[in-house]
């Protein structure tokens, strides 16, 4: 424990001195924050709607008028399907008018959309049952409600905002841990250590410690700018901040497994960086489990950060407390101490 | 009565990946307390991998070390034979973001070292390498000579009983290599058993009381360097080294 804590002291003495690259690990939570709260930065507005309405009726008129009221459209006077091409509008609503009032909607949208797609069906959908209502038209349209099961308003970033978390951490620690062993392999010092009274595990725990720290202080850095520039939702903070040392504990182990196997910095750049990406990918952010092929689920299951973004999630957006999220908890260890075991593993191995 | 080895090796085989061909093969040899051990041989010939196994940084893959008569086989034994070691690898090999200073209170911490011996022992070895001014500079500042001495200072922070230096003088210039000799032979009159690797022979025939040659993984000579001289009638182990080489091929 004594030279665990020693090495810890000169690790930490190292990368502090290093004063370029602590700003940049600092700016790092705090600049990709913003600029990943400024892109996701509200609910879609002024979304450039072109209406054509034919066989026009007092029915059809009123319904446009409520087309026009809604904020998330800007309504412009004609369009066709080349403007859409262009990029100089994003949707076609045709309104068709019957003799009772509308017979069919047609939505034509620019698919570049993507998910927010969504919003063009949901102003259709209100303005129909507004319409419905203001006319009394007595529609046989149910009225439906979706709400979100959080107990406060959920704002757009929120939805981003637990993922970012969690992969900026990732971004950050997997850098530092990802080189930390092979830097040392590549200037001599850890052959060095490695014929000192040093054990392996002190050597690997100092750096797990001292990264350990760093990680945190990430964490730390990029919720509070989410917080206090974006206001996110934090749920349960007791739990968020159990959930984010874990988080960390992986990272700074995954870290350290990737320097342990890889011979180079740039190898372990690459892998770093090909591992950062992958969860990226995989981690529940891009698309849920329900859009995802069953192999690549099965994937995304045995991955650690699949259950660290799932547990932020429901800790920030639904105030889960420890009772649900304790299975993510528990999975996190587990994979905290593969990694951290199969990191000591590999460089003894590397001795024979 | 004949003297123990300090250091005795048996059938010492180690070999890198399926294809390649073994590194060393078969080294037994005897290393005695407070001797200077020449190691040398062409390229590739297995001098730093010997040394590397005998320092503990590397495992044979197959025969045995044995120190003090015992085998070094579990973490234990290592960690015990560690204590008594100082190990100066090719490059510098010390931490460049950290001092002179810190690098040796950082690995001299593990021995236990009680606080007030470990100062001194570190202020003597700074004003024997003549390092006391540059103590507080950032090890990657210094030049090339300071650098190495810096890191020789590394390996006997700890007063260590047997010294592994491999190619130490390598790249320096003559006034830096003659403290360096000097160094080596205070270390031997202090009883420190020394093992170096070096392509100079010069330095071989000047400081080494046994000489070992390599070739193709294999222990081909083991002798004084006088009697390899008369062996092989010459006055110059450059000669001794290219007759070898030549008989082995």
């Amino acid at each position: 424990m004594k030279n665990l804590l020693i090495l810890t002291k000169y690790e930490l003495k190292r990368i502090f001195r290093d004063r370029r690259l602590l700003l940049i690990v600092i700016s790092q939570p705090f600049i990709i924050a913003i600029i990943v709260g400024l892109l996701a930065h509200q609910n879609p507005v002024d979304v450039k709607t072109a209406i054509s309405v034919q066989n026009p009726n007092a029915i059809t008129e009123a319904y446009v008028e409520e087309l026009e009221d809604d904020e998330r459209l800007e309504i412009v006077e004609t369009g066709a399907t080349s403007d859409i091409q262009k990029g100089n509008l994003r949707a076609i609503i045709t309104v068709e008018g019957s003799e009772t009032g509308i017979s069919q909607l047609d939505i034509e949208q620019d698919p570049v959309l993507g998910p927010y797609r969504a919003v063009l069906k949901e102003s259709t959908l209100d303005a129909y049952n507004n319409t419905s209502e203001k006319l009394d038209l007595g529609t046989e349209l149910i009225p439906i409600t979706a709400n979100d099961a959080s107990v406060t308003e959920l704002k757009y970033f929120d939805y981003y905002a637990s993922a970012i978390m969690v992969l900026l951490v990732l971004l950050v620690v997997l850098n530092i841990a990802g080189i930390s062993i092979t830097s040392e392999k590549a200037s001599g010092t850890f052959e060095r250590l490695a014929v000192t009274p040093y054990s392996k595990a002190s050597i690997i725990g100092s750096k797990a410690l001292s990264q350990f720290l760093i990680g945190f202080f990430v964490l730390g850095v990029g919720l509070a700018s989410l917080y206090l520039i974006f206001d996110i939702t934090i749920g349960d903070l007791a739990v968020l901040s159990a959930l984010g040392v874990l988080i960390v504990m992986v990272a700074v182990a995954l870290g350290l497994l990737i320097s342990a196997i890889t011979k180079s910095i740039a190898e372990s750049v690459q892998l770093a960086m090909y591992v950062f990406f992958i969860t990226f990918l995989t981690c529940g952010l891009n698309a849920p489990t329900e859009t995802v092929h069953p192999v690549l689920l099965s994937f995304m299951l045995s991955t650690p950060f699949y259950y660290a973004v799932d547990a932020a999630r429901r800790v920030n957006m639904l105030d889960a407390g420890w009772e649900a999220v304790w299975p993510n908890l528990a999975i996190l260890f587990g994979f905290f101490i593969v990694f951290l075991i199969l990191s000591i593993v590999m460089l003894r191995k590397e001795a024979k | 009565m004949p003297p123990k080895p300090i250091i005795e090796t048996k059938e010492l085989f180690k070999k890198f990946g399926r294809k390649n061909a073994p590194a060393t093969n078969g080294v037994s040899l005897k290393i005695y307390q407070g001797h200077v051990i020449g190691l040398i041989g062409p390229n590739s010939s297995g001098k730093s991998t010997l040394q590397r196994m005998l320092a503990t940084v590397l495992e044979p893959t197959s025969g045995s070390i044995k120190y003090h008569g015992r085998h070094v086989r579990n973490g234990h034994q290592k960690d015990r034979l560690r204590r008594n070691i100082g190990y100066v690898p090719q490059g510098d090999c010390l931490y460049g973001d950290l001092t002179v200073q810190e690098n040796l209170l950082l690995f001299s911490e593990p021995y236990g070292i009680k606080k007030r011996t470990r100062k001194k022992r570190i202020d003597a070895l700074l004003e024997q390498l003549q390092l006391t001014e540059r103590r507080n500079y950032l090890v990657r500042n210094l030049s090339g000579g300071m650098a190495k001495r810096a890191s020789i200072a590394a390996a006997l922070v700890h007063n260590p009983k047997i010294v592994f230096m491999d190619e130490v003088t390598m790249g320096l210039d003559p006034t830096s290599r003659l403290e360096i000799w000097k160094l080596i032979r205070e270390l031997k009159q202090n009883n420190v058993t020394v093992v170096m690797t070096t392509h100079y022979l010069n330095e071989v025939q000047s400081l080494c009381d046994q000489v070992l040659i390599l070739s193709r993984g294999k222990l081909v000579e083991d002798d004084t360097p006088g009697a390899l001289l008369d062996k092989y009638h010459t006055d110059d182990l450059d000669d001794v080294i290219q007759k070898v080489i030549k008989k082995e091929a």
